[in-house]
């Protein structure tokens, strides 16, 4: 969300704000939550403001701070994503290192943060109540470096917003109203005090921000001689200090309004439907002849670098049913599109978090009423290779998503995808995803008795040593024990982290624009979402459908080899055994059409999907879904694992989303597709979809290329992510990244420049096969 | 048994979906093995012999080319894209190898796939006798003929088969009113001739069927593919034409306006 810096002053700025945000927050344990939320996101602004850049056309950059408040924030390094009150202590050793500190006053300040929230933190107060199952399944957060079936995520992530609320009322009069109403139901409604408390502090954080930039952007205006970036620059000033007075009125202004709002208030990768919000605004400009539609485009390619800065991952949704002004709503698309197409052939964005990052990622919902030309544009913007927009099929999503989240198909019309994939219903609901797990390792453990091959941990219950898996129904058993196990845990531990999040901070600015927390006056957590859900990302599902297939029919059907005997092939990677890699690897694969093979992915499909909505009940939340996501960790969890029974070798990657494994489709794009829509979409919360096409067939055979993915969505298809590119262009990225830096290739739910991808995962890209 | 009540077979070789080069729309194509021709820049050797071919590939590993199904076995397949080829315009393509020598097979399939309202392409050299052909009209949609030398010497020489049964297979199918889409390999040194360029221009002006001809330049992809027969590579000199070269033959084979028009 902030940027970061290399300059002295700026990072013993950021190591004063620390120790000052350490103090205030000792300070104020006895404010109500809400309150005391607010308090201490004041105390960093406006130091944490940063003036815009050359390029920049809207206010609103920002330092990331050492110690802070997030619904997710990423500390330094290799550790993983924090929750609620954090001190990123990596951070904080590095800058007091590289500008020796260690012995000022400021060191030993640091020192004694550092251990303080070793045990305050909010994440570690989580850890803290977790009982014994809960760590054996979900033994750690890195994902990257240990070796487990089931990883815990911190993140309360994917929630829908409210942004049009924002818009429409503008911040004096949302100020005015959360002070009336405080004052009004202060003797009614006394439990809803802190949070109305919170929500006018909040708008008056917003507006000091304004008044920052109202006031640093004049002074920047006059004393800029440049007649362009002048008239930039003003723009900018007067549209923050018009924000203090009234709604927005323009295009720009209701951006701007968006940006600060979000940079301030949250950390908040998810902007919904943008072309709901922000629509209307643009249309009133064109009729108006106040900006013309290119200037429009400019504006959004600006706002979408801004994104690409300040926010991991951010993303949007457009288009789809259920639109209030769809006419408008679709004037955005074209721009946006448009904009997006320009932004990817113009910028190399930084990569980060986990190397994958480009964004903004924009999705596109189709349906009946999509206009054609939005449609051709679509796939135009595809062709150039930009991989956005990801494409929704309405017609399936709807009825799916209704039946998945137990909600009217009017509710499940505000689906999007957010955060890497997982379907949260703008404006109404919470679905972050709380764990992961990787289905070939919970087979692997099955195979294994329980125990890691490659820890020797106990990482799941004793289901039985090899020998005694002697059908294939027992190691169905012993598979289902071991995901059963990891689920169950998950879904309580999803539960947990709500609770205990909950007893710290109300995520007041979050809570403000979601209707129902609006209604209660309670923050999400608290029971003012009334969706509030989470999500198990699931990877390697059809790895795992592969290997299962492949041992019914080799060992328990064919009785080429037994169970015991080949299971220390698979740990030692078939080093004696070339032969029977092989025979494993001709045998039938998901995503060929084959409907004994694709039998099994069905199976897989339908048991952890089925198991994981099951345990919303149990646990008390109000959906708990799987989602099939793909962000490269089907890469990263695959080294964690030996050779499977799909001749997969050891160490490499898990199947992608719920595409086959690398090189498995052998038998045309047609034959894939036949195959993925065989799983159904109406119990879980989303599903990632890669196809490739080279760039040869996309622009001669384009008409074709339509034909094809508009026959996957009629056959019931719910979503694909495009790419485009050819193996021999790969090869020679490889070969000479220094000419290939435009390279733009889909990881899942990321996507990144080729030649900045580490080498096995460029080779994971060449292996899939382009059509 | 008697043989007239087995189901037709045939050793198929590949079965390729998806296929965007086989006639229009999104297409299945079926390649049948065995073929009564030998062009020496054949891309498919491997489709020559009527039975199942064995060879080694370069990764030292066995590779079996083709399998014996029935007709039942690939109209499963087939069936499975329907909607594809709906959408598209496509459908299904029978090729070869020379798919009239598993004449019983070929008619079985196309009768099948018709029923079910697919389009039916037939990629096909021409060898076939008027009987067959005659057959053959009721269920193909498109015949995808190949013209591949002028003058027989040259095509002898360049096909090991006769111009002349071919040709008269291209005249009966034109005048009973087939759709015909003439398919030339254009092989730099063999056969990118003037003459051969005049006299595509003047099987399209004498054959009302032809609705389209389609240049197929000389590539040598399918190299490696003698390697693994262990057969020599005959065209080991033949140069690749460049996108100049080939934008020539187009120009060659396409008539001049119609002064009247």
């Amino acid at each position: 969300m902030f940027s970061d810096t290399d300059s002295k002053a700026q990072d013993i700025r950021l190591l004063n704000l620390a120790v000052q945000f350490t103090e205030a927050y000792q300070a104020s344990a006895d404010m109500p939550k809400a309150q005391r939320e607010l308090h201490l996101i004041q105390g960093l602004y406006p130091d944490l403001l940063l003036p815009p850049l050359e390029d920049d056309r809207f206010a609103g950059r920002a330092l990331r701070p050492i110690s802070g408040f997030s619904n997710q924030a990423f500390p330094e390094g290799d550790q993983a994503d924090t929750v609620g009150f954090f001190f990123d202590e990596v951070r904080a050793n590095r800058l007091i290192r590289e500008h020796n500190l260690h012995d000022t006053e400021l060191g030993q300040q640091i020192r004694a943060c550092a251990d303080y929230w070793r045990s305050e933190c909010t994440d570690s107060k989580i850890v803290a109540r977790m009982d014994a199952p809960m760590h054996q399944a979900l033994p750690s957060l890195l994902f990257e470096i240990d070796s487990a079936v089931s990883h815990r995520l911190h993140r309360i992530a994917s929630t829908g917003l409210d942004y049009a609320y924002l818009l429409d009322n503008g911040i004096p009069a949302l100020k005015q109203q959360f002070a009336d109403q405080a004052e009004q139901l202060k003797d009614s409604d006394p439990a809803g005090e802190d949070f109305r408390h919170g929500c006018v502090a909040f708008m008056e954080l917003l507006d000091r921000v304004l008044a920052h930039y109202a006031q640093t952007l004049g002074e920047a205006t006059a004393a800029t001689e440049n007649l362009t970036r002048r008239h930039a620059l003003n723009t900018m000033a007067t549209s923050v200090a018009a924000l203090r007075q009234r709604p927005p009125q323009t295009f720009f202004e209701a951006i701007q309004l968006v940006h600060l709002f979000t940079l301030v208030g949250l950390y908040c990768n998810n902007f919904g439907r943008m072309d709901e919000y922000l629509g209307p605004y643009l249309q009133r400009d064109l009729n108006a002849g106040r900006i013309t539609q290119e200037q429009a485009t400019e504006m959004l390619v600006a706002y979408w670098w801004l994104l690409n800065e300040h926010y991991n991952n951010s993303r949007m949704t457009l288009g789809g049913i259920g639109r209030r002004n769809p006419e408008a709503a679709d004037t955005f698309c074209r721009v946006a599109l448009e904009a997006t197409r320009r932004f990817y052939a113009k910028h190399t964005p930084r990569t980060r978090h986990m190397g994958f990052a480009l964004c903004p990622q924009v999705a596109l919902r189709i349906s009946s009423e999509t206009p054609a030309d939005i449609r051709a544009q679509a796939l135009a913007v595809q062709a150039t290779g930009a991989t956005y927009p990801l494409m929704y099929n309405d017609d399936v999503n709807v009825p799916a998503v209704a039946k998945a989240f137990r909600i009217s198909e009017k509710l499940a019309a505000e689906y999007g995808g957010f955060d890497c994939g997982e379907y949260v219903m703008d404006k109404y609901s919470i679905g972050t995803p709380s764990a992961i797990i990787a289905l070939p390792k919970a087979l692997e453990v099955a195979l294994h008795n329980g125990i890691d091959p490659r820890t020797g941990k106990q990482l799941g219950p004793a289901t039985g040593n090899v020998e005694s898996l002697d059908s294939f129904d027992k190691l169905w058993q012993a598979y289902d024990q071991q995901v059963t196990f990891a689920t169950e845990q998950s879904a309580r531990f999803q539960k947990l982290l709500f609770d205990v999040v909950s007893e710290h901070a109300a995520f007041v600015a979050m809570s403000m624009l979601q209707p129902d927390s609006r209604a209660t006056h309670r923050g999400i957590l608290e029971g003012g979402s009334s969706m509030l859900g989470g999500t198990y990302e699931t990877y390697g599902n059809i790895t795992a459908a592969d290997c299962l297939f492949a041992i019914r029919k080799f060992v328990f059907e064919e009785h080429n080899i037994s169970l015991a005997d080949l299971v220390p092939h698979l740990d030692n990677n078939f080093k004696d055994a070339p032969e029977l890699k092989q025979q494993l690897k001709a045998l039938p694969k998901f995503g060929n059409d084959h409907d004994e093979a694709d039998a099994m992915a069905i199976r897989v499909h339908d048991h952890i999907c089925n198991l994981t909505r099951d345990q919303a009940d149990k646990v008390g939340l109000h959906h708990y879904l799987v989602v099939v996501i793909n962000n490269g960790a089907n890469v990263i969890l695959g080294h964690h694992a030996n050779a499977s029974a799909d001749a997969r070798g050891n160490g490499e990657p898990f199947s992608n989303g719920n595409t086959p494994s690398s090189g498995n489709d052998t038998h045309g794009l047609t034959a894939m597709l036949n195959s993925i829509v065989k799983l159904t979409p109406d119990t879980h919360a989303g599903a990632v979809h890669n196809i490739r096409f080279s760039k040869k067939t996309i622009d001669e055979h384009r008409p074709m290329v339509t034909a094809l993915l508009d026959t996957y969505f009629s056959q019931g298809g719910t979503q694909y992510m495009l790419t485009v590119t050819s193996r021999e262009e790969l090869l020679e990225a490889q070969a000479h990244p220094e000419n290939y830096g435009h390279l733009l290739v889909r990881v899942g739910g990321f996507s990144s420049r080729f030649v900045e991808l580490p080498a096995d995962i460029q080779q994971e890209i060449i292996n899939r096969n382009a059509y | 048994m008697p043989i007239d009540h087995d189901p037709p077979t045939a050793i198929v070789l590949d079965i390729q979906r998806a296929s965007l080069h086989d006639g229009p729309g999104l297409r299945t194509t079926v390649f049948l093995k065995g073929c009564p021709l030998r062009c020496q820049w054949c891309h498919n050797p491997e489709s020559i012999d009527p039975n199942p071919v064995t060879v080694t590939t370069a990764k030292g590993e066995p590779k079996t080319y083709g399998q014996r199904i029935t007709v039942a076995d690939v109209m499963a397949i087939i069936i499975k894209d329907k909607a594809f080829y709906q959408n598209s315009g496509g459908g299904l393509t029978i090729s070869g190898g020379e798919p009239m020598l598993a004449f019983a097979f070929t008619h079985a399939l196309a009768t099948t796939a018709r029923r079910e309202g697919i389009h039916v392409a037939l990629d096909t050299t021409g060898f076939g006798n008027a009987n067959q052909w005659r057959q053959m009209l009721d269920v193909v949609d498109l015949f995808l003929f190949d013209y591949k030398a002028t003058g027989e010497t040259l095509h002898r020489e360049l096909t090991g088969f006769p111009a002349a049964p071919l040709l008269q297979s291209l005249r009966f199918l034109s005048d009973h009113g087939a759709n015909i889409i003439l398919r030339c390999p254009i092989i730099p040194g063999l056969n990118d001739t003037t003459e051969h360029f005049a006299a595509i221009r003047q099987l399209r002006q004498t054959h009302a069927g032809i609705i389209d001809v389609n240049l197929m330049p000389y590539h040598d992809v399918a190299r490696y593919k003698y390697d693994e027969l262990q057969q020599p590579y005959p065209l080991a000199n033949t140069s690749i034409p460049t996108p100049d070269q080939i934008q020539a033959w187009q120009h060659a084979i396409t008539p001049p306006p119609d002064p009247n028009a």
